[in-house]
C-alpha cells in the first residue's frame, strides 16, 4: 500500500474547517499573565525504583 | 430509573444465594446475543471462551470458593481494551488484528475477580468520534428503536447493556463516550476523575482527556465495579495517588448548579425531562452560567486532536488508509495545529478549572442533561435545538467534554423518555477525586426520578 496516500477534497475541506473552529476559539481566551497552562510535570513519580 | 433487564447488583445476590449459576447466567446472555446480532453490537464473541470461564466460575462457587461477589458475571469489553483472550481492534482497518496477549489493567483486576470476559463491544473508529457511525464492522443500532444511533464510542457497550445481554460493560470516556450511548440508549455510566482509574492497556485516543468507565443496567452496580478501576497502578503514572475504591458516602441534600446559557442550549423536551426530576430530587438547585463556552470547546478540541494525531503518527505515515476518511482528517487537523496553539488550549483548560472552582457559586455536583436531543435516526447529520444548528457529532458531546477538560467525575443516569419512546439522561459532574460523592448525590437523584 503506498504511504504517501492524497488527502481527498472532502478530507481537505474537514481540516479547513476544524482548524478554523478551533483557532478562532482559541483567538477569543483572555490572557492574565500569570495563567500557566496545565503542564504538570513530576519525574520522581517514573522512578519505579525509588532510588 | 433502572430498565426492566436484570442488574448486576441482583445478578451478585442471586449467584451468591445460589438461585443462579454462572453457567446460566453466560448461557442466557450468550442466547440473547444471539437473538439480537441486528443491534450489530459485538466485535469479537467466542462461544466456547464465555463458557470455559462460566463453567470455572460455577465450581468455584460450588465449591464455597468464589473470589469475589462479581464471580461468574459476564461483563462486556469496549474493543479499545486490551484483552489476552481476544483481538483488540478499537473497529479499525489501521490497527493489528492479533490478540494483544495481556489484558488491560482494569480487565486484569475484573478477570482476577472472576468476572467472565464475555465479548468485545463494538466502538466508533479509535474512539474518535460520539455516534458510532463509523466503524470497521459497521455502526451500532440502539436497542429501543433500531432506526436510531447508540451514540458512542462506547455505542456496542451501550447497547449491550440496555438491550439486556449483559448487565455491564466497559466504556472509555475521551469527550463523553461512556455517558452519550448510556443516555442515548438508557443505562447508566460513569467516568472516573482523571487519574483515580487505570488507562494501562485501554489504546489511547487522548492521554490527558481519557477516562475509562463502566455502563451498567442499575445505579447500584456501578460500586460493585468501581473497585476494580480505581487505585495506584505502576503502569499508568497519572495513577500514582490514585485513592482506592471507598463505600459509604452518603449526601442529605446536595446543593446542585444546574449549568445554562450560552453553549448550553438543549430541546425543550430534553429540558423538560431534567426540569421535572430536578424538581423531583431532594436537593438544592440553581442556575448559573459559564462564560467562554465555545473558546473552551475549542480547547478540548485542541488538546484532543493534536493528542491523537501524537500518538497515531507512525500508523498514519505507515498506512493512512487504513483509518478511515473522517478519522484520518481529524488526524491530520491535529498536526496542523503548533505547539503555542496547544499551550494555549492548556491555559484555556487551567482557566476552566478556576472558573467552576472560584467563579460559580458553591456547588456538590454540577447538573446538565447528558445530551441536548434524543438518539438521532441514522443517517442524520445535523441536529436543531434551543435555536443551534450544530453536526450529530457536536450535539452527541455538547455537554460532556466539559468533564473531560477540567478531569472530573461524571456520571449519566436515565431521566425519562421522550414522547418517541427514547431515553433521555441527566449528568452530574462533581468534584476532582470525589467519585463516591458523586455517586451518593446520584443516588439521591435517581430516587427522586424513580418516584
Amino acid at each position: 500500500m503506498p504511504k504517501d496516500v492524497k488527502l481527498t477534497k472532502d478530507q481537505e475541506r474537514r481540516i479547513k474547517a476544524t482548524l478554523k473552529r478551533i483557532r478562532c476559539g482559541l483567538r477569543r481566551s483572555q490572557r492574565d499573565q500569570f495563567d500557566e497552562p496545565a503542564h504538570l510535570f513530576a519525574p520522581e513519580l517514573i522512578n519505579a525504583k525509588q532510588e | 430509573m433502572q430498565n426492566k433487564n436484570e442488574s448486576l447488583s441482583q445478578q451478585v445476590t442471586a449467584l451468591a444465594d445460589g438461585s443462579h449459576t454462572a453457567l446460566a447466567l453466560a448461557e442466557r446472555s450468550l442466547e440473547r446475543a444471539n437473538e439480537l446480532v441486528a443491534l450489530n453490537a459485538f466485535v469479537s464473541l467466542d462461544e466456547s471462551i464465555v463458557l470455559a470461564q462460566a463453567a470455572a466460575a460455577t465450581e468455584r462457587r460450588k465449591s464455597g470458593n468464589p473470589k469475589s461477589p462479581i464471580d461468574g458475571i459476564p461483563i462486556a469489553i469496549k474493543d479499545n481494551y486490551l484483552t489476552k483472550d481476544y483481538p483488540t481492534t478499537a473497529c479499525s482497518d489501521a490497527t493489528p488484528l492479533e490478540p494483544a496477549g495481556i489484558d488491560a489493567t482494569i480487565v486484569a483486576n475484573l478477570r482476577a475477580a472472576g468476572a467472565v470476559i464475555f465479548a468485545k463491544t463494538n466502538m466508533h473508529e479509535w474512539a474518535y468520534g460520539a455516534t458510532n457511525s463509523t466503524s470497521n464492522i459497521g455502526f451500532t443500532r440502539n436497542p429501543n428503536n433500531l432506526g436510531h444511533i447508540t451514540g458512542g464510542s462506547s455505542g456496542g457497550s451501550g447497547a449491550a447493556v440496555a438491550a439486556g445481554i449483559v448487565s455491564a460493560a466497559l466504556g472509555s470516556d475521551t469527550g463523553g463516550s461512556v455517558r452519550i450511548p448510556s443516555s442515548a440508549c438508557g443505562t447508566y455510566g460513569f467516568k472516573p476523575s482523571y487519574g483515580r482509574a487505570s488507562r494501562h492497556g485501554v489504546l489511547p485516543l487522548s492521554w490527558s482527556l481519557d477516562a475509562p468507565g463502566p455502563l451498567t443496567t442499575a445505579l447500584e452496580d456501578i460500586p460493585h465495579l468501581l473497585p476494580y478501576f480505581f487505585g495506584p497502578d505502576p503502569r499508568d503514572i497519572t495513577t500514582k495517588s490514585a485513592r482506592l475504591y471507598q463505600a459509604g458516602s452518603t449526601f442529605e441534600r446536595p446543593r446542585l448548579i444546574h449549568l445554562t446559557g450560552a453553549g448550553f442550549e438543549r430541546s425543550d423536551e430534553v429540558d423538560g425531562v431534567i426540569n421535572s426530576a430536578l424538581a423531583n430530587a431532594n436537593a438544592l438547585v440553581a442556575a448559573a452560567e459559564l462564560s467562554n463556552v465555545p473558546t473552551y470547546f475549542a480547547a478540548w478540541e485542541a488538546i484532543l486532536h493534536c493528542e491523537a494525531s501524537a500518538y497515531h503518527n507512525a500508523l498514519l505515515q505507515e498506512n493512512a488508509q487504513g483509518f478511515s476518511a473522517v478519522t484520518r482528517a481529524h488526524l491530520e487537523a491535529g498536526k496542523q495545529l503548533t505547539g503555542v496553539e496547544l499551550l494555549e488550549a492548556q491555559r484555556l483548560r487551567m482557566q476552566l478549572v478556576r472558573a467552576l472552582f472560584n467563579e460559580l457559586p458553591g456547588w456538590d455536583a454540577l447538573v446538565l442533561p447528558t445530551l441536548p436531543v434524543t438518539a438521532p435516526p441514522h443517517g442524520e447529520d445535523w441536529q436543531e435545538f434551543g435555536g443551534r444548528r450544530v453536526t450529530t457529532q457536536d450535539a452527541m458531546t455538547w455537554f460532556c467534554w466539559l468533564g473531560n477538560l477540567a478531569g472530573l467525575p461524571c456520571i449519566s443516569i436515565p431521566a425519562g423518555n421522550s414522547k418517541l419512546g427514547l431515553p433521555i439522561g441527566l449528568m452530574l459532574m462533581g468534584k476532582p477525586g470525589g467519585d463516591e460523592d458523586l455517586l451518593a448525590i446520584a443516588r439521591v437523584i435517581d430516587n427522586g426520578i424513580a418516584g
